[in-house]
């Protein structure tokens, strides 16, 4: 994976950076040794890795401000890091740059039931505040996999959805304000309490923008109201078909579930395996739903979706009976990840988003793909939102088979976009799939992202090499016109 | 992960163990958000994803860590709450301690601190020298003689507690009534100098049961494999095994102390390697019960009413709910007995005691026993329930109700004294 | 006048723009032409040459429609699917002073103004629902952002950024958003009788219960005027909630019993019959009871804020409070609106928004369509602009000094 390539000189003024920060820095929050920096060389997607120069771990905004701007006058390159849960690649490193490791950013400020929102530091977790919050009766939506130790920050970096993302939104739906550092140390403050901020959508613009625009040290989320009853319906049928037809007449006839995901025959027998949910091992498709309101509304739902579900041939279908089997339902299909690790030492999480009813095109396909490529593929499906996730099943120890896996899952993203959807769902661009931005946006399309770009960090210090393939100079893009999709200047440093 | 040894680290059975373990864990950064020193540092140096990542580089290079390196696995509390956590199933209480091991075979560390670490390992495995031990030690605070400063905790907590003469406890102690088996008992090492009443209320909760007890002694060895005396540490496995293992007599070899207790069902582990006692080791093992497990699988005993509807918080030990997965047994044991039981919040955190962690990382220890305490004390209960000395000695100066453990409890329960304090 | 009929159209007109620098004000069915600072451009543009839905999939809950879309048509179509937009866009023709306009403004409007109504508070606003864009930029260029799919994290969302930003960054040719099942039926709970702080705070705490009200307003009782003769209040001083329950009829009658406890201790309630209820949340939607004042003001806040906000405003300011007193309507007359707009900012010290939705072009010019932000906040801005339009030829100034 191509960086851009490390400036020797910063390098070599690498000492007299470590004394600068410790002018405001306890010696416990830069990490200089070897060793230890190595902890911090890679996040979520192991197969990369790079030693920082530097980590840096702020305690406030006005550190991280301190750091932004010596590190702005220094000319040395930022990587902002959350709980290094990327699996795209986020946090990766840079050679001659430092990771901000936001981690000592873990204080809940307010909880502020009144309004119904929470004033959080970047570093807190996702879990935890619906933690905090729900012995009165109120939870945080957006529930990401990886909401133990994922950060709100890096939430909003990925704008980060979860299982009950289409009836409740993603994390750009629930954020009512939030704190920013710019890289010339400027301390932002965007929106607050209140639903509509002024101006430009900056929150909108900030979520998912994968910390290449400023370092989020604050965020104000939305509390909602936990609903009254949840239930849930396991369904399983003898087709993808069948369950992708279920699935689009449940919408069709008005309902929107909390939450509705389906696994593939592979998924559900390596889910099955490892976590003795009961699965039904006869049915290749597996639907989950959630259904949440009052009990009335409920029942009203389900009677619904029962009868769609035998409409479209279910094999299965069980209802949840109490909170206990509604959470062994989804046992299986929370263990999904892991139980991969189970029937393969290693897998590749892909993360596409399709139009939902190509999904049994797409799973044709995938199928020939894996004879093709000589490799297993599960898959989980964010059937709500159409958001993919093909598990890619290799051993990193055997060599080639980690390059084909990642062709598997390029050719994989490739069909996504052929089909109509988009290359990133949730996990981000990253690293990981930032060679196949041209395949989705026209040279255009991209100039016009990264001259926004300009307008935050002129002089791309912060997480350069993520998202983008090609690094333009501020300067140059604007005076950039593109014309007919070709840029002027073809000699443009590119890495 | 991918793991990078050669064939021939491969052909030792340690590193063969951290290699599997390694090439489990997935990176995802779970494990980091159950971790006490992950939760006070927000670092991921001082989180077990981080530990794992510093451990898997220090065996594959071979060469002898550095300060820094060291620094953070000494920080480590061994609590285990990471794999509870962890969806892959990684060991890391094996990984960690194979690198404490490297560490104490390469790492030259400075004098007085690893003499203390020589001397803890040596005096707190025997009950003898603890006994003396603490006297010396209550000597030194009373006349308050300096010490160093990871020492003064332990000194305040001497200074404080009554001395109280300790019965020693027979070899064999018969059933009530009668005998229907006959267990053993792991007398423990500072337990039997500190506070060996656990050992007198377990004995008579078991007798009271209709089971012969018969009291075994020797280090299990825990705290010498926690320290990175590996060698010591699986003499006193083997000798443990040769002389407890009784399966004609014994029917179950009891532990109230979980962190021994999780130490002596991994030796089916610690001596897979050894021809001649491997099955034995594991035999030992498979028969090896904390007291609230074993007491779990009995009937409850006809209880009393003075201790009825009394509030007990419960907080279980890091080696019981994590190191052995029995979070439930002393909280189920204690309401069945008619106590009106409540576990604080975030039980799964580490109290800081941790073995001889409060003595060798006493910033950490007091900054976690501190919130613990809190946790505890929110519950509104009048006594609290331990199931590990350790965790008992760190909390009980920092609480203004009394500690005692489950079973003193239980026997109290059942028609045992009344114990002290409560 | 320039009424461009494709995208294509669209590009060379903005080229020629750019190459002979002149300030475009754009348009769609100029509902809403009144809002903002007074724009001086060299000619007007109409995008309702560019109009017709492109691609509707109901099950996909996505519509792809061309920005010159009448809203009503769009809403035909997908009431005709039982469908519909959730974040209820209002017109809010005559707040900005197009009084005679029928229309209910286009689709691109909708979006542009981030034209939300009375459900925002619990559906979301319309940039909540916006998925993708193509547009072209002031310099130009043909772009796009974002697709068709709600999980959707490759590049910037910039169809966020556009959604609100009022013409001033680019013009869109293309709008991909989100639909949802319309709710089968509706009712609406009246509770009479109530002081301005009961009402208000009854308001939050229904926001605040699981059974989710789609609609929570407050009318005191001069804003009541207008409104069909059932809704009235007997003192002056006393105004109206409104409880709005949406969804199947067995679900709306569950709920709408659970509310009716709810309200019990605060006042009388009734249940609204469908005409009455239909005719309030027009009137809500549209902030009908503000409209006619010379100087209309929508202040967004926490809603636990919104009692205190209330209670420092003057006698002649009229109000009503809405999405769950989380808005504030304000209408007053020119003289000392200044004074007041400038004094509510003030308190409100950049944690709750109050914009100027109507005003004459003085009192804009005083105290600004928009609240004073910091430096930071502007430079970002500006940068912003000019990432898109370096030349400012979109709207110049429409939304404040440069």
């Amino acid at each position: 994976m191509r960086m851009p390539a490390p400036d020797l000189a910063v390098l070599d003024r690498r000492d007299e950076l470590a004394g600068r920060l410790r002018e405001f820095l306890a010696p416990a929050q830069i990490v200089e040794d070897e060793a230890a920096r190595r902890a911090y060389e890679s996040d979520g997607l192991t197969a990369y890795r790079q030693l920082p120069m530097l980590v840096v771990l702020p305690e406030n905004t006005e550190q991280v401000a301190r750091v932004l701007r010596l590190c702005a006058e220094t000319g040395v390159k930022v990587v902002p890091r959350g709980a290094g849960t990327s699996l795209s690649g986020g946090a990766l490193p840079l050679e001659d740059g430092i990771v901000l490791s936001m981690g000592k950013f873990n204080r809940i400020l307010d909880i502020d039931y009144d309004n119904r929102c929470a004033v959080v530091q970047s570093g807190v977790t996702n879990l935890s505040i619906t933690n905090a919050v729900k012995s009165r009766g109120f939870y945080y939506a957006p529930d990401p996999s990886s909401q133990i130790a994922c950060t709100i920050g890096g939430n909003v970096s990925e704008n980060a959805g979860g299982v009950h993302c289409l009836k409740y939104g993603l994390t750009s739906n629930n954020i009512l304000g939030l704190e920013l550092v710019l890289m010339s140390g400027e301390v932002l403050r965007i929106g607050g309490k209140h639903l509509d901020p002024e101006g430009y959508d900056l929150l909108g613009l900030l979520a998912g923008s994968e910390g290449l625009l400023g370092v989020v040290t604050e965020v104000t989320v939305r509390l909602l109201t936990a609903p009254p009853a949840v239930r849930a319906v396991l369904l399983g049928f003898a087709s993808n078909e069948d369950a992708g037809g279920c699935v689009a007449r449940i919408i069709g006839a008005g309902i929107i579930p909390a939450g509705m995901e389906m696994m593939d025959e592979l998924a559900i027998r390596a889910a099955e395996t490892y976590s003795g949910a009961g699965y039904p091992l006869d049915c290749p498709a597996l639907l989950i739903l959630e259904l949440d309101g009052t009990e009335a509304e409920i029942d009203d739902h389900i009677r619904q979706v029962k009868e769609i579900a035998r409409d479209c041939r279910a094999r299965v279908v069980r209802v949840s009976a109490s909170d206990e089997e509604r959470l062994r339902f989804w046992m299986g299909r929370k263990a999904a990840f892991p139980a991969m690790g189970t029937i393969s030492p290693d897998y590749y999480c892909m993360d596409g988003t399709i139009p939902r009813r190509q999904l049994p095109h797409v799973l044709r396909r995938m199928a020939e793909m894996s004879t093709v490529h000589g490799l297993r593929v599960a898959n989980v499906f964010h059937a709500g939102d159409g958001n993919l996730h093909p598990l890619i099943l290799f051993d990193a120890n055997r060599p080639g088979e980690l390059e084909r896996a990642e062709q598997f899952g390029a050719d994989i993203l490739r069909l996504c976009v052929e089909v109509g959807g988009v290359l990133s769902g949730e996990h981000g661009i990253g690293v990981e799939k930032r060679d196949l931005m041209p395949e989705y946006f026209s040279e255009t399309d991209l100039v016009v992202q990264q001259r926004l770009k300009c307008a935050f960090d002129p002089d791309c210090r912060l997480n350069p090499g993520k998202v983008f393939p090609v690094l333009h100079r501020c300067a140059e893009l604007g005076r950039l016109h593109v014309h007919e999709g070709r840029l002027p200047f073809p000699d443009i440093p590119r890495f | 992960m991918q793991t990078h040894f050669t064939t021939g680290q491969l052909a030792d059975s340690a590193l063969r163990t951290a290699d599997e373990n390694l090439r489990r864990c997935v990176h995802c950064g779970f494990c980091n958000a159950t971790c006490p020193t992950f939760l006070l540092h927000g670092d991921e140096l001082e989180g077990p994803r981080g530990r794992i990542y510093l451990i898997k580089d220090l065996l594959e290079t071979g060469r002898a860590p550095g300060a820094e390196v060291v620094r953070h696995i000494d920080s480590c509390l061994s609590c285990l709450s990471c794999m509870t956590t962890c969806p892959s199933g990684v060991n890391y209480m094996h990984l960690v301690d194979t690198a404490r091991a490297r560490i104490a075979a390469t790492f030259r560390r400075p004098f007085a601190e690893g003499l203390l670490r020589r001397v803890l390992a040596f005096v707190l495995s025997s009950a003898r020298l603890s006994a003396l031990a603490l006297a010396l030690g209550r000597m030194a605070a009373r006349l308050h003689l300096p010490a160093p400063a990871s020492l003064h905790p332990a000194l305040d907590l001497l200074r404080t507690s009554p001395a109280t003469a300790q019965e020693p406890l027979r070899e064999f102690h018969p059933a009530t009534g009668t005998a229907r088996g006959r267990v053993g008992l792991i007398a423990g090492c500072v337990q039997q100098a500190l506070d060996n009443e656990i050992n007198h209320a377990s004995i008579r909760l078991l007798n009271r049961h209709g089971f012969d007890v018969e009291v075994l002694n020797g280090c299990c060895g825990a705290l010498r494999q926690h320290l990175g005396f590996a060698s010591a540490a699986l003499g006193d496995a083997r000798r443990n095994v040769r002389r407890w293992l009784n399966p004609e007599s014994l029917s179950a070899i009891v532990v109230n102390a979980s962190g021994c207790g999780t130490q002596i069902k991994d030796y089916r582990f610690l001596l897979r390697d050894d021809p001649a006692l491997r099955e034995s080791a594991a035999e030992l093992s498979a028969m090896t019960r904390d007291l609230g497990e074993f007491l779990s699988a009995l009937d409850t005993l006809p209880a009393g009413e003075a201790h009825r509807d009394l509030r007990v918080a419960c907080p279980v030990p890091c080696s019981l709910r994590h190191g052995q997965r029995l979070g439930n047994c002393y909280p189920d044991l204690l309401r069945r007995s008619g106590f009106d039981v409540v576990t604080p919040a975030d039980d799964h955190l580490c109290c800081g005691s941790a073995g001889t962690y409060n003595l060798l990382q006493p910033d950490t220890a007091r900054e976690l026993g501190e919130r613990k305490a809190a946790s505890i004390a929110a519950t509104g209960a009048s006594v609290m329930a331990g199931g590990n000395l350790g965790c008992m000695a760190q909390l009980a100066p920092r609480l203004s109700f009394p500690v005692t453990h489950a079973a003193q409890l239980l026997d109290w329960a059942s028609g045992g004294p009344r114990p002290p304090g409560v | 006048m320039f009424a461009p009929e494709n995208e294509s159209q669209v590009v060379d007109l903005l080229r020629w723009a750019a190459t002979e620098r002149r300030a475009i004000a754009l348009a769609g069915a100029g509902t809403k032409s009144g809002f903002g600072a007074a724009v001086a451009t060299d000619c007007r543009v109409s995008m309702s040459g560019l109009s017709g839905i492109l691609e509707y999939e109901p099950e996909e809950l996505v519509m792809r429609a061309l920005p010159g879309t009448p809203l009503e048509e769009v809403q035909q179509a997908l009431s005709a699917r039982r469908q519909h937009l959730a974040f209820e866009p209002p017109a809010l023709g005559a707040v900005c002073g197009a009084a005679g306009s029928s229309s209910a403004g286009t689709i691109g409007g909708v979006f542009m103004a981030n034209a939300s109504g009375p459900r925002r508070f619990r559906a979301g606003a319309a940039r909540d629902h916006i998925l993708g864009v193509r547009a072209v930029s002031g310099r130009g260029e043909n772009w796009k952002s974002g697709g068709r799919v709600i999980k959707n994290v490759t590049g910037y969302d910039l169809s966020k950024l556009l959604a609100g930003s009022w013409g001033t960054l680019s013009v869109v040719t293309e709008l991909t958003f989100k639909v949802l099942p319309a709710p089968p039926t509706s009712a609406t709970i009246a509770v009479t009788g109530l002081e301005t702080a009961t009402g208000l705070e009854l308001l939050r705490e229904l926001a605040a219960s699981p059974f989710d009200a789609t609609g929570l307003a407050f009318l005191p009782q001069a804003a009541l005027a207008g409104l069909p003769a059932g809704l009235r209040t007997s003192r002056e001083d006393l105004g109206i909630a409104f409880v709005r329950v949406e969804g199947s009829p067995l679900s709306v009658e569950d709920r709408l019993r659970a509310f009716q406890q709810l309200t019990v201790a605060a006042g009388s309630a009734r249940r609204l019959k469908g005409d009455e209820s239909a005719a309030l949340w027009d009137a809500v939607r549209e902030a009908r009871p503000v409209c006619d004042a010379e100087v209309i003001a929508r202040v967004s806040l926490p809603p636990a804020w919104a009692v205190e906000t209330v209670s420092q405003l003057s006698g002649h300011c009229h109000w009503f409070a809405d999405a769950g007193g989380a808005w504030l309507w304000l209408g007053m007359p020119a003289a000392r609106a200044a004074s007041v707009i400038a004094g509510l900012r003030h308190r409100l010290a950049g944690r709750g928004s109050c914009v100027l939705w109507r005003a004459p072009a003085e009192i804009k010019r005083e105290v600004g369509v928009f609240s004073p932000t910091g430096e930071a906040a502007r430079g970002i801005a500006a940068r912003i602009k000019q990432s898109f339009d370096p030349e400012n030829l979109l709207n110049p100034g429409r939304l404040g000094p440069a």
